[in-house]
């Protein structure tokens, strides 16, 4: 049995181009395939994990934020299934590590859970808040295990504010593709902005826990979705043509992340663009190539697109991967690499018609972004321009069927009157509303 | 060998997907449009014609020059031909006839190699290529590779198979179907008088109804030919093609002439040997690639009605052909 999973990709695209259009336009889905992931759960890739609790001083007030922190770790490091590597570490002013002493990881195994539980009963909360270092060591303890997945879960309440913003952002650039990290914010007191710059950074999700009661079933729901990757350091390789310039590379779902100015040439005309590591799960990809245009009638490749798995000795391992390219008349074919075509024709019939999915995920893109500039607007004093963006924001989640998205504006939305309450939202609201925008659901899929 | 060139880049079109690996470009059926193959000691060019939409017969040509060093073989040296023309009535022809053309020509070389023995190569080889193009039966559209030809499906993809293998004394030609081979000895166009086996010679014998009438006697060969059936063939590969037998023939040459392989898009309007023989040029012994493009512009100026295929095998050692020898089953 192969121990990683089958990449199964569809195209969506329009391939028509009106005569003189530069642009091609494809939104590329990718499912895992369960069964296959589920046999390789247990033993076939080893895993590497790192806990980064914030325990400074504000993580004691209240008191049960620091405690349900605890109990938390506590949760996640139960999730460990024996065998995979794990730390502890405790950032306040500087990141120490909380168990082991060493800064090294330590295999999991009932003797050693125990003692890093009991490691972090005895954390107190002291000092302040400097995120670059404690992603530097937990880099710097994951970085020595390039076999592995390498996996991180950050815990704050606060912001980067005791060290310089130049370390969070060397620190950020020094630990992409060491390891993925999944931020989580407690309380109300943290940026969103800043967490959701570390968790795309480093490939992963970043999400707001309110009440610190909730916080046990979230890690234990993020280490599990850790434990249960199959394969580590997957990366989206796009070739395109002589003279074509990728405009942008976009993973649409399940969270917004562009890619674009993460990209490594691997090639005269490739470049990968990092995907972390996979599980079980399905995610889109929205891409945008601009091309030489064509003569009417003529068709060219605008891109292909492949997954390749580096090693841990850097090399490309091989990754089962076939993709379903469906025609206009219904047919369909298989192929081992995703295919963005082009064709150009002078009939507008063809050329205007808009993909559904790729409508759906430019939606999906205008929403977040409506979202985001309300919420800046609102900030920056000028409730008009907030109000339009929200009332657009509104008006595209209808269009995008996101249910989600619309019941949290309806919150502060004034049917009445057509407008919204800027000034009853609460923290807690807005920050929920900023974390969903970049959020997507994907229907019936996955 | 030959490959598919971009006609912007003029780079090579690798791969599977036919897409210029430089720019993109679809390069698949704008290719094969005119092909010429080239392989020194022989040529062939295969055109889509005038009338139909894409070429669906294939060419394959191989120098199999490793036979020179084969100990116990009778050949010095070898070069094959391999003309196929797609079935038109079966879904995906042109990937049937460049499958059959492509898998044989493989084993073709790797059993000379091997063996040597032409006339058992060539049946091995026509079993191979039968297989292969059956295979395509199971593919269907849903996994094709070739963009530009899948869609409705009809009957299994299927083609004809036309092959010689030519060495300094001898020729090997098998077939399936109705494409042609045929020996035009170079005594035809001096002015020494002909004798013996010196005379053009057509090789194969079509597996086609009109063939089959004839030799039959049932109808005479003008009111066969106007027959609409008159151009179905009796005999093909694909997965619907049952038994696959093959016919082969070995002749001895004992002259220097050449062998002309080709589809009935050539025929059509060089019917009998002595046609094709008075349009073969005089220099084809010396430039078979020239001859080639040369038989294939008279099908063009003829109305291009069909693809076009034609393979030009030069044999240049002195002496005189023998008789030919039937083997396989008629």
């Amino acid at each position: 049995m192969t121990s990683t999973p089958e990449f199964r990709g569809a195209v969506h695209q329009n391939l028509y181009l009106a005569h003189g259009a530069r642009e091609a336009h494809a939104v590329i889905t990718v499912d895992t395939q369960q069964d296959l992931v589920t046999k390789a759960n247990a033993p076939a890739v080893g895993a590497a994990e790192v806990l980064i609790l914030d325990c400074s001083g504000s993580m004691g007030f209240p008191a049960e934020k620091i405690v349900k922190a605890k109990e938390a770790a506590c949760a996640a490091i139960d999730e460990l299934r024996d065998g995979v590597r794990f730390a502890l570490i405790a950032g306040s002013v500087g990141a120490r590590m909380l168990w082991p002493a060493e800064p090294q990881l330590v295999l999991a195994d009932p003797w050693s859970r125990a003692e890093a539980k009991d490691a972090l009963r005895r954390l107190e909360p002291a000092g302040g808040t400097t995120i670059g270092a404690w992603l530097r060591l937990a880099g710097e303890l994951l970085g020595k295990h390039p076999e592995t997945i390498r996996h991180a879960i950050l815990l704050t309440d606060g912001r980067n504010e005791h060290e310089p913003p130049e370390q969070l952002r060397t620190a950020l650039r020094d630990c992409e593709g060491i390891f993925s990290c999944d931020c989580r914010g407690v309380g109300t007191d943290w940026s969103v902005d800043e967490l959701r710059t570390i968790s795309a950074a480093l490939g992963g999700t970043v999400d707001l826990v309110v009440e610190p009661a909730g916080l046990a079933d979230d890690f234990r729901e993020t280490m599990a979705g850790s434990m249960r990757k199959a394969v580590g350091d997957v990366g989206l390789r796009l070739w395109a043509p002589v003279g074509a310039t990728v405009m942008f590379v976009k993973q649409t779902a399940p969270t917004l992340v562009d890619l674009s100015a993460r990209r490594v040439d691997s090639g005269p005309l490739t470049g990968d663009y990092p995907t972390g590591s996979w599980g079980t799960e399905s995610r889109d990809y929205h891409l945008c190539v601009e091309l030489e245009p064509g003569e009417v009638g003529e068709e060219k490749l605008a891109c292909r697109v492949t997954f390749v798995h580096t090693g841990a000795d850097g090399t490309e391992q091989p990754l089962r991967q076939v993709f379903i390219h469906s025609s206009p008349d219904g047919s369909a074919e298989e192929f081992s690499s995703a295919r963005v075509r082009a064709m150009w024709t002078d009939d507008l019939a063809q050329s205007t018609v808009v993909n559904d999915k790729v409508a759906e995920v430019t939606g999906r893109a205008e929403l977040a972004k409506a979202v985001q500039d309300g919420l800046a607007a609102h900030h920056g004093g000028d409730p008009d321009l907030a109000i339009d963006c929200l009332s657009r924001a509104r008006k595209l989640a209808e269009e995008v069927h996101d249910d989600n998205m619309l019941a949290r504006l309806d919150q502060i939305y004034d049917p009445d009157t057509g407008t919204f309450r800027l000034n009853r939202m609460s923290a807690q609201q807005e920050m929920r509303l900023d974390i969903e925008s970049t959020k997507t659901t994907l229907l019936g899929r996955g | 060998m030959f490959h598919r060139f971009c006609r912007r880049c003029a780079e090579p079109v690798c791969g599977r997907d036919r897409y210029c690996e430089n720019c993109g470009g679809w390069v698949a059926d704008g290719l094969r449009d005119h092909i010429e193959v080239d392989v020194g000691v022989a040529a062939g060019v295969s055109d889509r014609g005038r009338r139909h939409h894409r070429n669906e017969d294939a060419l394959a040509l191989r120098d199999v020059d490793g036979l020179r060093a084969a100990p116990g073989s009778a050949a010095r040296g070898a070069v094959l031909a391999i003309v196929c023309d797609g079935v038109s009535s079966s879904a995906r022809p042109d990937e049937a006839s460049e499958t059959a053309a492509e898998v044989a020509a493989e084993a073709l070389v790797t059993a000379l190699r091997a063996e040597g023995c032409p006339a058992a190569a060539t049946r091995a080889a026509i079993h191979a290529a039968g297989s292969a193009v059956a295979e395509l039966a199971d593919c269907g559209a849903a996994h094709s590779s070739w963009a530009g030809s899948a869609g409705v499906s009809r009957g299994a993809p299927a083609c004809t198979f036309v092959s010689a293998i030519v060495s300094d004394n001898a020729v090997t030609v098998g077939w399936v179907g109705d494409s042609r081979a045929y020996w035009i000895p170079q005594t035809h166009h001096s002015s020494a008088p002909a004798h013996g086996g010196s005379v053009p010679t057509r090789l194969t014998s079509d597996d086609s109804w009109l063939a089959q009438v004839i030799a039959a006697g049932t109808l005479s060969p003008a009111q066969a030919a106007a027959d609409r059936r008159a151009h179905a063939i009796t005999a093909w590969l694909g997965d619907d093609a049952g038994q696959v037998n093959p016919h082969v023939v070995t002749i001895e040459t004992d002259g220097p002439g050449v062998v002309v392989v080709c589809t009935d898009g050539l025929w059509n309007y060089l019917d009998t040997v002595d046609e094709l023989a008075a349009a073969l040029p005089a220099q084809a012994l010396q430039a078979p690639l020239d001859a080639a493009r040369q038989l294939v512009e008279i099908a063009l100026n003829s109305g291009g009605h069909d693809n076009v295929t034609v393979a030009v095998l030069p044999v240049v050692s002195p002496g005189q052909p023998a008789p030919a020898r039937q083997e396989g089953r008629r």
